[in-house]
């Protein structure tokens, strides 16, 4: 499958009676895009805003992001299943907004989390602090139920981000980047000498606030299966998962997922890339030993030589973790771990929920119990209300300075399980 | 399957309570791990992942596992803990014991929210059992 | 700003006095002093700071009145009042890297003052100490010299300052098992498909964290014929005849005891004690049974279920003991058993 993703770099975004893009520059009129929100009766209001980087604005809780797309050439349309018909997507040509995206924030759950500052120490932890964010904050119905809640901001954000992904229809691009994977057996003749290489790509998968959707599908209803990596970038997975901000994996991260984009760059040169596996992170001990077993079975009857597998999220999705990487050695191929850790505030702590000898190349995004102290900054475009409430930060979170002492799980992305920012640890 | 659901969180019992072996702990969530603990070091076998959610363990304060009763090969001997349930637990009781800051969660629409997160973390291991 | 003052602690070769035959002398202060590598150190500190006092030891002397010495170095230290203590650099030399870990590691710890050493990855006094003073990472002989005070000056500086003191890999200290920040300079998916081609190569790669070391043992098949097998006991719960006649430290253990079993059917009061100093001894001193289960097997034994108890038992204190210590203990314990023709062995814990 070959996809060309044509690249709109945004330098601005400014409210305006027209929508439109010109000159690189989003002009939006929100009265354009309330429609497009309050089509959903759960929602009664919307406020739209926009915050730049370096400027003193914090974003929480947020729920999404997500990078406004649109697809101009090929079979399907963006959010196959979610929003467009569930034609199969990955190949022909989409259009991509850079440097910008639409952030969903608002209070779901009390403990909702995640921060996004635009300046600032937080600023170094969060990747949105680089992007042009049109941030929506919604309100509910009264006495909307909490899964409601969560399924109508959801959707609000995708239809928002199709919108406005629509204004990029008949653009030129400021760059074109060309995706494409082979059939199995053209990949074998292709590339007789290079190693075939798989990318297991966990899904958050528990239960309300902890889901993906695959084509529409809850993925926790799937078995194991491939894809191909370009489906991603047409959104064919999208995040229904509001909790552990640090590690989990905005709509955003899915469209340009960093493991897909840099196994690319070495596609043709040290390796194949084959295919993309996804499998789920299920609370059910028999899920996981299936979805592994059945995840490893695929690295083996596609032939894989090495596999990189990321996971999503905190606590038992390092038993799906350690379990795929224990089985898929098992089957005699070469795997490399992507993860987080949660050391304890002082980083003396076991990291991981579940550890194995098998496990003996991982790539870690930091410890997320770390403190850092937030600076006052002078808007806030959510709400503070339940700062002191999310994991990460505790009563003493907002202190009399107006700065904020928290672990680094609040924040946005902080230490993203799919290798997508550049923390470490040690 | 017979199993039974081990659960601090009241809406859980309200829910399963009429078609489930629902049995309530009056205690925090490590109290559920303790008992559950307790419970494996005696046999019983747990099916779903005592971590299972990205809620923070210091953070919620309900808790809800499918437990299945252990059964020993000779009939009256109590049974042999399974390995795989004792490690999981294990694990589960040092990671609680690593977040600190622990919070007392008093405010109403919070517990709520908690409680409605659990049960549906627990209704994806339900469904998952009786099918 | 004032200078940072510094106190160094070198052994007798390095400070010129001579090699073996010379290891053997006791510790020396010169105050107001800078003697062999401190020269370089000094060089290095510029104007920010200077070496106030150097601490001369011979390694034998150090290593065999360990706590009389360390008494005497610390009083001076605690009078000299520095912002920082280095020791070294030791490189490969084992007797003098124990020291300045050792000498390190109680400056930090029992006068609260920053303190540092440097030797090579491989000097048994790394991993002693590493996890209780910095120790920066040399070659392993003193043609290293000239980086290791490079590194370690500029690490002297930054620590004394009281700037933020990065990561082990950033820093260039031995990695203290504390987990730390830091930011890479490729994105981490770039990191790991890197990483699995050089995994796919068979090429070297480090890991940026380790699994722990969980030391598994597979355990032996199940003994065949219990009742002609001799079984004996070993714990960790420190069940000692009471008095305790080996002093088996109540944490950290440097020794294992053996005692005999011989006539005796039940442990008391009188006669047994713990001597663990990690959990409530109440119940152990009451009735050492509970930990040690002599009673029991004086039962089975009776029953016929088991051949017969082993005369001897071995017991040590797992508080907090190192796993190297651990290791020896066993290691000893299980060549005495084999010896004797023990078939099985029953371990207690608390």
């Amino acid at each position: 499958m070959r996809l060309e993703i044509g690249k709109i770099n945004i330098t601005d975004i400014r409210f305006a009676e027209e929508s439109k893009i010109e000159k690189g520059i989003l002009y939006v009129n929100p009265e354009d895009l309330k429609p497009v929100v309050l089509e959903d009766e759960k929602l009664v209001d919307v406020v739209f805003d926009i915050a730049k980087p370096g400027e003193s604005v914090r974003i929480t809780p947020v729920k999404d992001v997500i990078e406004p797309r649109v697809k101009v050439e090929g079979k399907g349309g963006i959010f196959p299943g979610v929003i467009a018909k569930v034609d199969t997507v990955g190949s022909g040509k989409t259009l991509a907004l850079k440097g910008m995206a639409v952030v969903t924030a608002g209070r779901i759950v009390g403990f909702q989390e995640g921060i996004i500052d635009m300046t600032g120490v937080g600023a170094q932890y969060t990747p949105f602090s680089k992007t042009l964010n049109l941030c929506m904050v919604c309100e509910p119905a009264p006495d909307l139920k909490q899964h409601d809640y969560e399924k109508a901001v959801r959707m609000a954000g995708f239809r928002v981000a199709t919108k406005i992904g629509e204004l990029a229809r008949g653009i030129e691009p400021d760059e074109t980047c060309v995706y494409e994977t082979l059939g199995i057996k053209e990949g074998i003749e292709k590339y007789p000498d290079l190693p075939r290489v798989g990318y297991v790509s966990m899904l958050q998968t528990q239960g309300l606030l902890h889901d993906t959707y695959v084509y529409g599908v809850d993925a926790k209803k799937i078995i194991p299966t491939i894809i191909s990596p370009t489906e991603a970038m047409d959104g064919a997975i999208v995040s229904g998962n509001c909790v552990s901000a640090c590690d989990k994996n905005p709509t955003y991260i899915h469209q340009n997922n960093p493991v897909i984009e840099d196994l690319f760059a070495q596609h043709g040169k040290t390796l194949n890339f084959v295919c993309q596996i996804i499998t789920n992170e299920n609370v059910y001990l028999a899920d996981k030993e299936r979805s592994s077993n059945m995840t490893a079975k695929l690295c083996r009857m596609l032939d894989l030589d090495g596999v990189i597998v990321t996971q999503e999220g905190f606590g038992n999705p390092d038993t799906d973790l350690i379990m795929n990487c224990k089985k898929i050695e098992a089957e005699g191929v070469k795997t490399v771990i992507v993860t987080d850790e949660y050391a304890g505030r002082d980083g003396k702590s076991q990291s991981l929920a579940d550890a194995d000898a098998a496990a003996d190349a991982v790539v870690t995004g930091g410890n997320a119990n770390e403190v850092v102290i937030l600076p006052k900054l002078d808007k806030v475009i959510g709400m503070m209300d339940y700062v002191n409430k999310i994991a990460g930060a505790s009563e003493d979170t907002l202190r009399e300075d107006g700065t904020l002492e928290v672990e680094l799980q609040v924040i946005t992305g902080a230490t993203n399980e799919m290798g997508f920012g550049l923390l470490s640890a040690r | 399957m017979k199993y039974y659901i081990l659960t601090n969180n009241p809406l859980a019992a309200e829910e399963f309570g009429k078609t489930h072996d629902v049995r309530t702990v009056d205690g925090k969530l490590i109290d559920v791990l303790i008992a559950a603990r307790d419970q494996i070091s005696r046999g019983a076998v747990l099916l779903n992942h005592p971590l299972y959610g990205s809620v923070k363990p210091n953070e919620t304060p309900f808790r809800s596992l499918l437990l299945q009763q252990g059964k020993s090969a000779s009939g009256d001997a109590p049974a042999m803990p399974d390995p795989e349930s004792v490690r999981l637990i294990g694990n589960a009781v040092s990671a609680f014991e690593k977040f600190t800051g622990k919070k007392e969660v008093a405010d109403r629409r919070l517990l709520d929210d908690f409680m409605v997160v659990d049960l549906s973390l627990l209704r994806s291991a339900v469904e998952s059992a009786d099918r | 700003m004032a200078k940072i003052k510094v106190v160094h602690y070198i052994n007798q070769f390095f400070a010129g006095i001579g090699g073996e035959e010379k290891a053997d002398i006791p510790a020396e202060l010169h105050k107001a002093e800078v003697i062999g590598p401190g020269m370089a150190f000094n060089t290095g500190f510029g104007d920010e700071a200077e070496i106030i006092a150097t601490i001369i030891c011979g390694d034998s002397y150090f290593n065999e009145n360990i706590d009389a010495v360390k008494a005497e170095i610390l009083g001076w230290v605690k009078e000299l009042a520095p912002d920082l203590f280095i020791a070294g650099p030791a490189f490969n030399a084992g007797r003098y890297g124990v020291a300045c870990g050792t000498i390190a590691a109680a400056v930090q710890e029992e006068l609260g003052i920053k303190s540092m050493t440097g030797m090579y990855v491989e000097n048994p006094g790394a991993d002693m100490y590493k996890d209780k003073t910095y120790i920066l990472e040399t070659k392993d002989s003193a043609a290293g010299m000239r980086a290791a005070v490079k590194k370690m000056t500029a690490f002297a500086l930054k620590y004394a300052k009281g700037e933020k003191i990065g990561a082990s890999c950033e820093e260039g200290y031995m990695n203290q098992g504390i987990r730390v920040n830091f930011f890479e300079k490729e994105r981490g998916s770039k990191r790991a498909v890197d990483m699995l081609i050089a995994k796919l190569n068979d090429k070297p790669f480090v890991t940026e964290y380790p699994m722990p070391d969980f030391d598994r043992v597979e355990p032996n098949p199940a003994v065949k014929d219990m009742a002609h097998a001799t079984i004996a006991l070993v714990t960790s719960g420190g069940i000692v005849p009471k008095g305790n006649p080996d002093h088996i430290e109540s944490s950290s253990a440097s020794k294992f005891g053996e005692y005999s079993l011989a006539g005796v059917t039940d442990l008391d009061a009188d006669t047994f004690e713990t001597a663990h100093g990690g959990y409530d001894p109440v119940y152990a001193n009451e009735d050492a049974d509970r930990v040690l289960p002599v009673d029991i097997m004086r039962e089975l034994e009776k029953e016929g279920v088991i051949g017969k108890l082993h005369e001897k038992y071995y017991a040590t204190v797992g508080n907090g003991t190192a796993v190297a210590s651990a290791k020896k203990y066993g290691a000893e314990i299980g060549k005495r058993l084999v010896a004797d023709g023990v078939d099985a062995v029953i371990l207690t814990s608390t």
